[in-house]
């Protein structure tokens, strides 16, 4: 018989199996119990007695049931089964388990399915062994008992070692021909000098095997049992075998199956991204992608959107884009590396906090600060030296690739944070810029800006982890500076058609000098060029003055030498770089250039209009060609990043695709949906054609409107003080209002016969436009398309609509707004300084905060409706 | 509303009206003009007798034609264009183009009278004419804007000539289309006639002082208002609105006739600079870089930039509005009077309201209006013509010498006028009666033509 050692004061919890207490000394509250079976029959051998003795204690057992094998328990007095879906991801999963243990509270006992089956949802042990150890301190703390199962042989030794290192109790469980045996592998704070020992089941007791000519057989009958299925890799690792083994033999249905198995548990949850990636990825594909990628889980959005894209455009015209195309070399940091990071950190009890509803913004700045001071798993650190050994010391990218980042109605844009490396000086240091990235990104995860884009659409309850696309900077090095030719943000439905001429379905470009942040990020004061992909060369301003003035100045680089990120003037840039292809990407300003001699600054003086590039063509040609065939594959308007390659003499520009994502709608979450058949009465505008900024979905609660006919009837001095108090109530207008302007002709212009002559300043946080082609005077202005200030509208993102009343296909219906808005009296919005009655019987302003008016516009379908539609 | 016209013009302007239906821009330009004229006939009955302001109001001639042009797609495209020869009594008629879709005929007349008296104010020989189409350069591509002037200049040209038309640039015209105007005139008459378009480029027979011209004659004019109060700019703080061309020539004359300037602006907001703003700085920034003001601060750490500020707020002796039209309204005219202001030029066209200007009057702070305090532009293309004429070329000095003394002129002019018909100080009156009397004077003597 075993004897045991008094190991404290702890009140001892039976196993139901007197045997099995004596050899551990009984249960302590607190344990978490690891069964590790071959055979689940063997762990429900265990559970039934000890669920039987926890009831008669007066215990209430939970049994959460996540498995798929078949159930330990049924419901019964005193026992709670529990379902737990594993596959909303780990998590849901380990949310829900800790939302439960902190609802059963203290001294609850708790049966768990077999933890292995989360494999199956999860295809990673590494994530198996970091829900243990979120969870089991929990348990401990709440004094309860837990039990779980393992198969060891389904996970790596990594995983068994977590498990083992944060479990209280863990016990092995062998058959050897018709014996039962169990061997206590680890017992907290008990002990005796057999405690360890294989026992030997026998009529209800357990003998220690005692000898170490039985224990040597029978350890020799057990390996021989085991060896042949104890793994040594990861689940995860597994998988991708499978499938390297696979190699070549894609077409058949254990191929197709094992796509699909990857599919889900490396790309995406979403159905519409599974489709796409499952028609246009290979398994040879997966197996690289794998690869390339530290750690198990998803790539996140960004990452699958460039790789698709990738994808799409190899198989729609190889050879085409084998030549423009250049190949990417990224590396993926998966999504399980931040749930590891966050548990690695303790910071799951944090990340719960976070999880409810008043902490999603109060334990955000705490948790983003515990973020930036975490450390490394040991299991990473090593794949990021491998990292930086890939990409030696060339300026690498760490940018966000979150799950629901770039997917159908859910761009993330700008949300969270990328950071440029220059990745210079020793290893050492290296990898500390590099890690102090990936903080830097992870951390973005809990800025306002992030959360608030969350809760605004409906996503703080879903799984959201941050993988990370790890991307060598597209480019060269010109001396101390290294920066892309040229980059693009190419949209395939041109948003901001100027010209009735153009036709949206070109597709538009903003292409820049340097790195793409300046055509990513919407930069007052300096401009991306912007290209009707259908009329190249035309742009909307009225003088060379005009489209040097509107053009990128200032050019983003990596300072390789200095801070990295860098901001410079262009003529700073000529001057330090006299290499860059300045006579491929701009002109010279020969007024300014004259002006510059004289002054004795740096001459010439260059603009960057890119018309050497355009007119050259091939860029132009491929961009279209690009944007086609993604809109067609994802039968969605897209939006793509890519950066441009020079060609030497003779050779064609190349381009690099780093991001590709369906095209967002202003406004609330896409699709925008908008009735096929819409009732007029309940709509104040209606066109087909005629607007600017791409999908809209998005709610107005202020109307600022000028009446045509009052203003019409002014001189000039009153329209410009029309413009003025327009300007005003704007800038007056509540930040949580969204505001619309609606009035005769030409808003912006220099004639006030023509229109509303404010100034962009006056308008700037409107977030629609609209330019009614009546002057109510019978006259019928040519409407600017928002010409005037075309560059700041793309700038800032203002939707932009023409409307022609009378015309087939438009409907505007001002009455409308008499039924369903309250009228405010410019009198009480603007307590002093009022203009003369005839200004301000000009201008109407009416509010619907409750119900507000909906602007929806479909791109695609080039139709545009406000109203209640 | 408009003011009452004496008992003798209300027949004409009834005249005025009925001759040209539809020119309201027409009708509002003689009815301020001839608001101005009652204490002229006075002193001037010969005027009316000799039916001078009816033959001013009708232009001497007017041409209407097609403009047929194909753009980058190949595309036919038949635009309208105008020239209005309106009044050559003191010289070939001289006046922009202007290409904007708001053009048409009534715009061009009301622009072209009022050329007539802004030109005879300078005192030198040029008569009074505008032009234009209503083409949109909006969107056009160089080479579109290429073949549209040489389609308009191959049916004008047979109108112009340095002794009989000079057509200049104006919204949409610049050096750009100049040239392309240019071109096609020499290359159709075989003639290198310099002196039929001005604001050509320096080397080929523009004139230097050009780009200042406007900004310098303004700070001209403001220092003459001045001495006419026994004072200087010397020593008073200046702010200018704007930091186009006319502001940053504006700022720097003023700096040289020892004024401080603190602030200016664009249409992103105000740069205060109470050491004195920069010029160097602006320049770079405005005329080489291209780029909005408020980089100022980049580079001047101690000066502020204000957003969407009011310049006219920063207290100051002297205001010269050079930004844009209607910038400068009633309430800005009275914080500039209480912050101790005395003197405003207006370097813009039109950039104080009617509500303004009455509030300088009435303060009787010395007010210089856009029609003579900017007419260093209209007199620095009467320059270029002088030195076409003469196949010379000035140097910058002879030039702004020259301008000084046409502003001096034109101060002299308004000051005396305005003096002569009992409103001294009133440069407004003097402004608007000086330019038509050399006018009608001129076509008196020239008889029944």
């Amino acid at each position: 018989m075993t004897t045991v050692t008094d190991a404290g004061p702890d009140p001892a919890v039976s196993t139901g199996v007197p045997g099995l207490d004596q050899v551990l000394d009984g249960l302590r509250i607190g344990d978490n119990v690891v069964w590790r079976v071959t055979d689940l029959e063997d762990y429900r051998r265990f559970v039934t007695p000890f669920v039987a003795s926890a009831t008669d204690a007066g215990r209430q057992i939970i049994y959460l049931r996540f498995g798929q094998h078949p159930p330990l328990l049924a419901a019964g007095p005193g026992i709670r089964v529990i379902e737990v879906d594993a596959r909303d991801g780990f998590e849901s999963f380990t949310a829900r388990i800790w939302e439960l243990v902190e609802t059963w509270g203290r001294g609850a006992f708790y049966v768990c399915d077999c933890l292995s089956d989360l494999l199956n949802a999860w295809a990673t042990d590494t994530m198996v062994g970091y829900f243990f150890r979120v969870i089991c301190p929990l348990l401990y703390e709440l004094d309860t008992v837990a039990w779980f199962a393992l198969l060891p042989q389904r996970h790596s030794r990594q995983t068994l070692d977590r498990i083992r290192a944060t479990t209280q109790v863990m016990i092995d469980v062998y058959r050897a021909e018709d014996d039962m045996q169990v061997q206590p592998v680890k017992v907290w704070q008990r002990q005796s000098p057999t405690m360890f020992l294989p026992h030997r089941y026998r009529d209800g007791d357990f003998i220690p095997v005692t000898d170490s000519s039985s224990a040597t057989r029978l350890q020799a009958a057990i390996e021989q049992q085991a060896h042949a299925s104890q793994q040594l890799l990861d689940g995860w690792d597994r998988l991708f075998l499978e499938a390297e083994e696979h190699a070549g033999r894609t077409r058949d249905e254990t191929g197709h199956a094992l796509v699909r198995r990857i599919l889900r548990v490396l790309i995406s949850r979403d159905h519409r991204m599974l489709d796409l990636a499952q028609r246009y990825l290979t398994l040879d594909d997966l197996t690289a992608i794998h690869n390339r990628t530290i750690g198990s889980g998803f790539i996140g959005g960004k990452a699958v959107g460039m790789l698709l894209a990738r994808a799409m455009l190899l198989q729609d015209d190889p050879d085409t884009w084998h030549t423009a195309l250049d190949p990417h070399d990224s590396m993926f940091m998966a999504s399980d590396v931040w749930y590891a990071f966050l548990v690695y950190n303790g910071l799951w009890p944090a990340v719960m906090e976070h999880r409810t509803r008043e902490g999603f913004f109060e334990q955000a700045p705490a948790l983003g600060d515990a973020i930036l001071a975490g450390e490394f798993p040991p299991e990473v650190r090593p794949e990021l030296i491998r990292t930086l050994d890939h990409f030696g010391q060339y300026p690498i990218l760490v940018r966000s690739s979150s799950l629901l980042e770039d997917g159908f109605g859910n761009a993330f844009a700008g949300k969270y944070e990328s950071v440029f490396l220059i990745n210079q000086g020793d290893p050492e240091h290296r990898l500390e810029a590099l890690e102090n990235a990936i903080r830097q990104v992870y951390a973005s995860t809990m800025s306002d800006d992030a959360l608030s884009y969350r809760r605004s659409r409906g996503l703080e309850e879903q799984e959201e982890p941050m993988a990370l696309l790890i991307q060598r900077v597209n480019g060269r090095f010109h001396d101390h500076w290294y920066l892309p030719d040229a980059a693009a943000v190419g949209v395939s439905r041109n948003t901001f058609v100027w010209a009735p001429e153009m036709d949206p379905k070109a597709g538009m470009l903003r292409l820049v000098m340097g790195l793409g942040t300046r055509a990513v990020d919407r930069i007052e004061g300096d401009h991306a060029w912007v290209i009707a992909l259908d009329q190249p060369l035309k742009q909307p301003f009225r003088s060379l003055e005009e489209n040097y003035r509107f053009s990128q100045h200032l050019v983003d680089s990596l300072d390789v030498n200095g801070p990295g990120l860098t901001t410079t003037d262009l003529t700073t840039l000529a001057r330090e770089a006299p290499d860059l292809p300045l006579t491929s990407l701009g002109e010279t300003d020969r007024a300014a250039s004259e002006r510059a001699r004289e002054l004795g600054l740096d001459h010439p003086v260059w603009r960057l209009t890119f018309r050497p590039l355009i007119r050259q063509g091939e860029v132009i040609r491929l961009a279209s060609r690009m944007l086609s065939t993604l809109e067609a594959a994802y039968a969605h308007p897209v939006d793509v990043e890519f950066t441009i390659h020079l060609g030497g003499a003779g050779e064609s520009p190349r381009i690099n695709l780093v991001q590709c994502r369906p095209l967002a709608t202003i406004g609330d979450a896409s699709p925008v949906s908008l009735p096929p058949q819409p009732d007029p009465h309940r709509l104040l505008m209606a066109t087909r054609g005629h607007f600017m900024g791409g999908n809209i979905n998005l709610a107005i609660h202020r109307i600022i409107q000028v009446n045509a006919e009052a203003y019409s009837a002014l001189d000039v001095h009153g329209k410009y003080q029309v413009a003025t108090l327009v300007g005003r109530l704007a800038r007056q207008t509540p930040e949580r209002f969204n505001l619309m302007l609606a009035g005769p002709g030409r808003w912006g212009t220099s004639s006030p016969e023509l229109g509303v002559p404010v100034g962009f300043a006056d308008i700037s946080r409107v977030s629609v436009l609209a330019e009614i082609a009546d002057m109510g005077n019978g006259m019928v202005p040519d409407l600017s398309y928002g010409s005037h200030f075309f560059q700041d509208l793309v700038e800032t993102g203002i939707a932009y609509v023409a409307l022609f009343p009378g015309e087939r296909d438009c409907l505007w219906n001002p009455g409308w707004l008499e039924q369903h808005t309250q009228q405010r009296t410019i009198d009480c919005l603007l307590p002093d300084d009022l203009p003369a009655v005839a200004i301000r019987e000009c201008v109407e302003v009416m509010e619907c905060e409750e119900v507000p008016l909906r602007i929806l516009a479909d791109i695609t379908r080039q139709r545009l409706l406000g109203g209640h539609p | 509303m408009a003011a009452r016209l004496d008992e003798k013009l209300e027949p004409i302007f009834q005249d005025v009206l009925h001759r040209n239906p539809g020119e309201s821009e027409f009708h509002q330009a003689v009815h301020e003009v001839l608001e101005t004229l009652g204490p002229v006939l006075v002193k001037y009955p010969e005027f009316v007798e000799r039916k001078i302001i009816q033959r001013i109001c009708e232009p001497e001639r007017q041409i209407i034609f097609r403009v047929p042009w194909q753009d980058d797609q190949g595309e036919i495209h038949i635009n309208r264009a105008f020239r209005v020869e309106f009044n050559s009594a003191l010289g070939p008629y001289k006046g922009g183009m202007r290409f904007h879709p708001s053009v048409y005929l009534g715009i061009i007349k009301f622009l072209g009278f009022e050329q007539i008296f802004k030109n005879a104010l300078t005192g030198l020989p040029i008569g009074g004419g505008k032009g234009g189409s209503d083409f949109d350069p909006k969107g056009k591509s160089d080479d579109e804007i290429m073949r549209f002037c040489q389609s308009l200049m191959t049916e004008l040209y047979r109108h112009l000539g340095e002794y009989t038309d000079v057509p200049a640039g104006d919204i949409g015209v610049g050096g750009r289309e100049i040239g392309y105007l240019f071109g096609q005139y020499k290359r159709i008459t075989n003639r290198y006639e310099s002196g039929v378009l001005t604001g050509k480029g320096l080397d080929w027979g523009g004139s230097r002082a050009r780009t200042e011209a406007t900004g310098f004659g303004t700070v001209f004019f403001t220092q003459e208002m001045l001495r006419a109060r026994g004072d200087s700019l010397d020593g008073k703080t200046v702010v200018v609105s704007g930091s186009g061309n006319v502001a940053i020539y504006a700022i720097e004359k003023a700096h040289q006739l020892g004024a401080k300037v603190i602030a200016c602006s664009d249409s992103g907001g105000i740069i205060v600079d109470e050491q004195g703003i920069d010029l160097d700085t602006v320049k770079r920034l405005k005329e080489v870089e291209r780029r909005r003001i408020s980089a100022y601060v980049e580079a001047h750490k101690h000066a502020r930039y204000v957003e969407n500020g009011n310049i006219w707020s920063v207290p100051c002796d002297v205001a010269l509005p050079c930004a844009t039209q209607n910038e400068l309204n009633g309430s800005d005219a009275k914080t500039l009077v209480e912050n101790g202001c005395i003197a405003v030029a207006e370097g813009a066209n039109m950039p104080t309201t009617p509500e303004g200007i009455q509030i300088f009057q009435e303060a009787k702070l010395s007010y210089g209006p856009g029609k003579a305090a900017n007419a260093g532009g209209v007199a620095t293309s009467a320059l270029e013509m002088q030195q076409n004429a003469s196949r010379d070329s000035w140097t910058f000095d002879y030039t702004e010498k020259r301008l000084e003394e046409i502003m001096i002129n034109i101060h002299k002019s308004c000051f005396e006028t305005a003096g002569e018909f009992g409103s001294p100080d009133n440069y407004v009156l003097g402004a608007n009666i000086t330019g038509f009397i050399k006018v009608a004077r001129a076509m008196d003597a020239m008889g029944l033509i």
